[in-house]
Parts: structure tokens; C-alpha cells; sequence
């Protein structure tokens, strides 16, 4: 029996060993100079711009409009699009970097970059037609400002009030109208929302005989582009978050809102593939946002432990201390490997689902293990807003829900390893 | 105008220096150490930079020379990333004295008076004003007395003017000074110093770009006999280090009473008249 097994393994590997793939890369050290030098640019932007003043924003929730400009001269908000789009043409491995060194500095500029370039710039790039990316890729990434001399930021509509997890369900409608659509519906836990100058939403066709068993729910979705200034378009308060609270969260309301025809992304009923296959490249920004989280939490811990002393000397050297600072660091590290697999994976152009699925829930899931174990050093500092830990706590706690829970994330995982099983064995 | 800039690869500015015993007299940790473009050069870059731009790019050239083992070529990526059209490396290997820090400036200098005449046509060479690890400060001296080239040191601002020449402020300790370099047969030398700008984060269009700019690598023999010189005269130390050390641990201070206490204490260490 284990025998067979074994050689059913080698049979599913041998296929893509004749391939030329690109190598594994595990440590900082190992990664090639243009990856190095996006590491090392990210990092001393975060250290110098970000850092110093997230715990204001924080405080204030208000929106880092002057860093995220920044961040888009430097081509962040645009990361993965070509250069025929005003894009910066990097890779997914360097977008997984750049939202790890920029979430360290500050969590919510990280999820400002995430949802813009994963969850917006993503699917117009991989199913719009060249019309739609001229129109909502190449003013948005990061280099062109509107009349009011705002940036140009876009956002995802996919979860609504009556439901997130189950994506299937949306009740968000569009109507054939001629020439246009016409979009109704709200769309809920929106990031970008007050900044947004466009939004994807996934509505369904209304469809007099629409029927609610499952196929037809996923097949009747399908994605569009609206304009945030269209008429009928308007924004629900802004939520009142207890983490990443410099950026926006809000309800996009729709009210009879016309769009063209051409603005839909893909094909009718193509909506619902489109979101899935966006989320798998959202969670690996995701689980770099988580990993900075977890990073400055190390940081903030080790430093602190180096420094305060009690019983007669640095609780560094404490073996309890020592205990905690380690299983952060394991943590932090095996999620950091998942990342780049997922990413490297996606760079290859293989199917990376699981693996994306695993990095966001390993990462984010460390991301809370770190910023506990971060307040639980420092102790009564880690429980004041002197010291960034309390931040990271809050700001880490998200990351275990958004872009799918971690339930959804076990789903996801489970059933392509069940899926793998089936066929093989 | 073609601008050249010399850049040095050197333990990162954050990293704390360990003195390394095993090593000699005078050596100091590098294994797994971080390292990066010596922030003196890193502003070089930047004015070579800002000085193309304001000249609005009229077929302007900034090429970047490293001189240091494979790893300078990272370096020279950087200064390519920030905006540097072309990069010359060349390559020391690890037996050249053991730890390429030996080079010193008398080495360097010729070195790169031979790439300044090799490259022809140099109008300006930037370099940072000294590097971080030897903090020697002579290299742009030197370079500029081996061309017979007009120089200004410690720039804190350079402006060029339409006849060729250069202004420049230099910051010295008893105060600012204006300089014009007139033109001349030789490129001027200025070296950088720290107010003279704030070098920008490079782009990530640059990084990319960066992939393509050309990067000429030559070892260190193949560019000595290349411009004539002599490989020993160039690695032969005219500097000799006698001993590295960490500076001591800070003391405790001490508490005193009153003001008229603080002022004798002060009088007795000889800090105050």
C-alpha cells in the first residue's frame, strides 16, 4: 500500500520537474537583487514615513492622504499592472514583500494597498476588456489625480449585509436596460469606500425567473465597473473599526445607478468565478499585511525585552520571555514560507488556491499570536498607547476575517485537498 | 554633460560595529552583516540626479563606478534604480589583500582616474564627501590632484552655470563658503556632504528599468593592465591602521546639589572657563 502511494506521488511530480519553474526562494538572502532592493525601498519607507506617524492616524482614523500619494510615486498602487497601463510590472512575490515591509510601518496604509491593487486593479486587468483597463487601470495606478487632485483609488464590492461569507447569496441587482445597466442594491464592509473614485461590485442579473438552488445563484452573479460620482451612487457612514481605523469602511449604496453596457468586466455570470480567483491573489497581499503585523510586533517585544530590566537584569534574558519571543518567530517565519510559496506559485501561473488559503490563515492567525504575545512582554506598556503594541492587537485581529474567515479559508483548503484525494486515489 | 559618480559599498549606517579580533589589528565583523551604498555617495547619486533633471535631460549621462567584491553590483543597481544611466563595475576578488576595505584612497583614486580618461568627455565627478567605514575623506582630493582638476569639497549646494562652470557651497566648520570651478580640460571633482539634498526611495518602475541599464564588470588585474598601471602600486597601503577599538561604555553621571555645584564640576573638568 505505501509503496503505491509512493509512486503515485512520484508520478505527480515528475510532470513538473521537467519544467523550468523559478526556484523557491526562503530567506531575504536568497532573493534576487530586483526583489532586494523592493524589500529594501519599502522598508526604509515604512521606517521613515509610515512608522513615525501610524499611531496618529490611528488616533485620528483619518486617512494617510499624503503617505498613500507617496506610496503611489513610488508605483505601489498600481504594483502588478504592465507598464502599457502606467503599471510598475512586478511580480506577486515582490507585492507579497512590498505589503509585508508597508504593513510594518502601518497596518492600515497596508490595507489601503492591498485592496487597491488586489481587489480592484486585479480583475478589470484579468477579464476587462482593453477599453475598460484604459479607462479604470490606467488612471488608477498611483500616477494620474483627478480635477480635485485626489488620487485615484478604487474598491471591491462583494459582501452586503445580508452576506459575506456566502458569497452565492448576492441580492445586489442589475437590469438590462438597452444601453445601460441599472445597478441597485448595497454593498457592505467596504474598504476605500470614502476615497474611491470606482467600484467593482458583483451583482446579479435580475432575472424574472431567477431561481434561488445553488448553481443558478453563482451563475446569475456577474461584475461591474461603477463610477463612485454616477448619480444614485451614494456612501454609508464611515464604520467605527477597532483596528486599521486609518482607512475607510462603509457601505456603497446604490440607488438606480446606470452604468454603460461596456462596463461589465468578463462575461455575464462570470461574476462569480471573477471574485473567487480575486480573492486567491487578494490573500497572499493579505497575508503579507498580516506578516508586517506580526514583524512589528516581534520588533516592538524583542526591543522592549533587550531594554527593561527586572529581577536584576534584561527579561530577555528570562527564559519565559525567551519561550514567547521563539514562537513568535516560528510563526512569523513559517507564514512568511507559505506567502512566497503562494506567490511563487501564482508567478509560475500554477494553480495556487490551496496554497494562498493556507498562507492567509497561517499568516493571519500568526498575526494575532504575535501581537498577544507582544502586549503579554511588555506587559502593563503593551496595554497603553505609548508603546504600538496595543495597535498592532487591534490592527492584527481583522486579518483573521476579511477576505474570507478562517473558516472559509478551512473550507477552501479541505476541499481541494478532499478534491485531491478523490481523483488520485 | 557626462556625470561620474564613484559609489562604496560599506556596513550600513544603523548596523553597530563589532571589532573582530581574528581578523588583524584593524578589522571589524562583515560576515552576514548588512551592507549598503555608503549614504555620503548615496547623495552623490541624488545631485547627479537632480542636476540631469534640471538640465532637462539633454542626452545627460550619469554612470555609477563601484569598485569591491561581486556583491558591489547590488550597489550599483541602486544607483541605477534611483535614476544613473549606466554602471561600471569593477571586481576585487577575496584574496585581494584578504578584505577589499584595504584599498585604500591613493589606489582609488588612481583607479578612477584612469576610468575618468577612459570614459572621456567627464564633465563633473560626484563622490560623497568619505566613506562611513574609513572616513578617510581623501579620495575626491586626490582624484581631483591626479587629474590637475579644479575641486570643492563638503558641497552643501551645486548649481551649474551655462559657461560649464559650478558653484558650489561648501560647509566648513568656521562657516559657509561659495566656490566656482571654472571649466577646464578636467572634469571638476566636488564631493557631497550631508544638507547638500535627501536622496529619493527608488521607484518601482526604476527597479524594474534598473533590470536593463548596462553594467560593464571588469576585475580589478584586467583594469590595471588596461590603464597601465601597476597592481601593486595601486593595493600598496599608504594609510596603515594601528588598532580598531569600540569606544568605552558610557559612565554613570553624576547628581549634584545645586546650580553653584554643577558650575564648579564643570569648571573642574575644564569644560567651562
Amino acid at each position: 500500500m505505501r509503496l503505491s502511494l509512493a509512486r503515485q506521488l512520484h508520478s505527480k511530480l515528475t510532470p513538473h520537474a521537467s519544467r523550468t519553474v523559478r526556484r523557491q526562494y526562503t530567506t531575504h538572502s536568497q532573493l534576487p537583487s530586483e526583489h532586494q532592493m523592493v524589500y529594501d525601498m519599502c522598508r526604509k519607507f515604512a521606517d521613515e514615513e509610515l512608522a513615525p506617524n501610524a499611531a496618529k492616524w490611528d488616533k485620528d482614523h483619518s486617512f494617510p492622504r499624503e503617505a498613500v500619494d507617496k506610496l503611489a510615486e513610488l508605483g505601489l498602487m498600481g504594483i502588478n499592472c504592465s507598464s502599457d497601463h502606467n503599471g510598475s510590472e512586478l511580480d506577486a512575490l515582490s507585492y507579497a514583500i512590498a505589503m509585508e515591509e508597508i504593513s510594518r510601518g502601518c497596518a492600515s496604509v497596508g490595507v489601503i494597498m492591498s485592496a487597491h491593487n488586489s481587489l480592484y486593479l486585479y480583475p478589470i486587468d484579468a477579464f476587462g476588456s482593453d477599453a475598460l483597463k484604459e479607462e479604470y487601470i490606467t488612471p488608477f495606478t498611483g500616477h494620474e489625480k483627478d480635477d480635485k487632485g485626489e488620487l485615484k483609488i478604487g474598491c471591491f464590492g462583494l459582501s452586503e449585509p445580508g452576506n459575506g461569507s456566502d458569497a452565492g447569496a448576492a441580492s445586489t441587482t442589475a437590469k438590462d436596460d438597452g444601453d445601460e445597466w441599472i445597478i441597485n442594491g448595497t454593498k457592505a464592509w467596504i474598504t476605500n469606500a470614502h476615497e474611491a473614485k470606482a467600484a467593482i461590485r458583483d451583482t446579479t442579473i435580475s432575472n424574472l425567473e431567477c431561481t434561488l438552488n445553488g448553481e443558478k445563484r453563482h451563475k446569475g452573479i456577474s461584475a461591474f465597473v461603477v463610477p463612485t460620482d454616477a448619480p444614485g451612487f451614494s456612501l454609508g457612514a464611515k464604520e467605527d473599526k477597532l483596528g486599521i481605523r486609518a482607512s475607510s469602511t462603509a457601505n456603497l449604496i446604490m440607488d438606480n445607478v446606470r452604468i454603460p453596457k461596456s462596463n461589465l468586466i468578463g462575461e455575464l455570470g462570470q461574476g462569480f468565478k471573477i471574485a473567487m480567483q480575486t480573492l486567491d491573489g487578494g490573500r497572499i497581499g493579505v497575508a503579507g499585511q498580516a506578516l508586517g503585523i506580526a514583524s512589528a510586533s516581534i520588533d516592538c517585544a524583542v526591543k522592549y525585552a533587550l531594554e527593561r530590566n527586572a529581577f536584576g537584569k534584561p527579561i530577555s534574558q528570562l527564559q519565559s520571555i525567551q519561550n514567547m519571543i521563539s514562537k513568535m518567530v516560528v510563526a512569523r517565519d513559517s507564514a512568511r514560507l507559505l506567502t512566497w510559496r503562494a506567490a511563487l506559485l501564482k508567478d509560475n501561473k500554477e494553480k495556487y488556491t490551496r496554497e494562498a488559503a493556507m498562507a492567509k490563515l497561517a499568516a493571519s492567525e500568526a498575526a494575532t499570536m504575535c501581537a498577544h504575545q507582544a502586549i503579554q512582554v511588555l506587559g502593563g506598556m503593551g496595554y497603553v498607547s505609548d508603546m504600538p503594541a496595543e495597535r498592532h492587537y487591534r490592527d492584527a485581529r481583522i486579518t483573521e476575517i476579511y477576505e474570507g474567515t478562517s473558516e472559509i479559508q478551512h473550507l477552501v483548503i479541505a476541499g481541494d485537498v478532499l478534491k485531491e484525494y478523490k481523483q488520485n486515489y | 554633460m557626462k556625470i561620474l559618480v564613484p559609489i562604496k559599498r560599506v556596513i550600513d549606517y544603523a548596523i553597530k560595529i563589532r571589532v573582530d579580533p581574528t581578523k588583524g589589528p584593524h578589522a571589524v565583523q562583515t560576515a552576514n552583516v548588512k551592507m549598503s551604498m555608503n549614504p555620503f555617495c548615496e547623495i552623490a547619486v541624488e545631485e547627479a540626479i537632480r542636476l540631469k533633471e534640471a538640465h532637462k535631460n539633454k542626452g545627460d549621462e550619469i554612470v555609477a563606478v563601484s569598485i569591491g567584491p561581486k556583491q558591489c553590483s547590488e550597489t550599483i543597481r541602486t544607483a541605477l534604480a534611483m535614476g544613473a544611466d549606466r554602471g561600471i563595475h569593477i571586481e576585487t576578488k577575496g584574496d585581494v589583500r584578504g578584505d577589499y576595505v584595504d584599498l585604500q584612497p591613493w589606489g582609488i583614486a588612481k583607479l578612477l582616474k584612469g576610468v575618468v580618461e577612459k570614459e572621456e568627455n567627464v564633465d563633473l565627478v560626484l563622490c560623497g564627501k568619505q566613506s562611513i567605514d574609513s572616513d578617510c575623506g581623501q579620495t575626491g582630493p586626490l582624484l581631483a590632484g591626479f587629474l590637475n582638476a579644479p575641486q570643492a569639497t563638503f558641497a552643501a549646494k551645486v548649481t551649474k552655470e551655462d559657461d560649464g562652470s559650478f558653484i558650489v557651497d561648501r560647509e566648513t566648520d568656521a562657516g559657509t563658503e561659495t566656490i566656482k570651478l571654472l571649466p577646464s580640460d578636467a572634469p571638476a571633482v566636488i564631493t557631497c556632504d550631508l544638507r547638500l539634498n535627501t536622496p529619493r526611495y527608488p521607484t518601482m518602475p526604476n527597479i524594474m528599468k534598473a533590470k536593463k541599464k548596462p553594467v560593464q564588470t571588469i576585475s580589478l588585474e584586467d583594469m590595471v593592465s588596461e590603464l597601465g598601471l601597476d597592481l601593486d602600486e595601486v593595493l600598496k597601503p599608504k594609510n596603515q591602521v594601528v588598532e580598531v577599538y569600540e569606544p568605552p561604555p558610557r559612565k554613570e553621571g553624576e547628581f549634584v546639589e545645586s546650580v553653584d555645584e554643577l558650575l564648579s564640576k564643570l569648571k573642574e573638568k575644564g569644560v567651562v572657563g
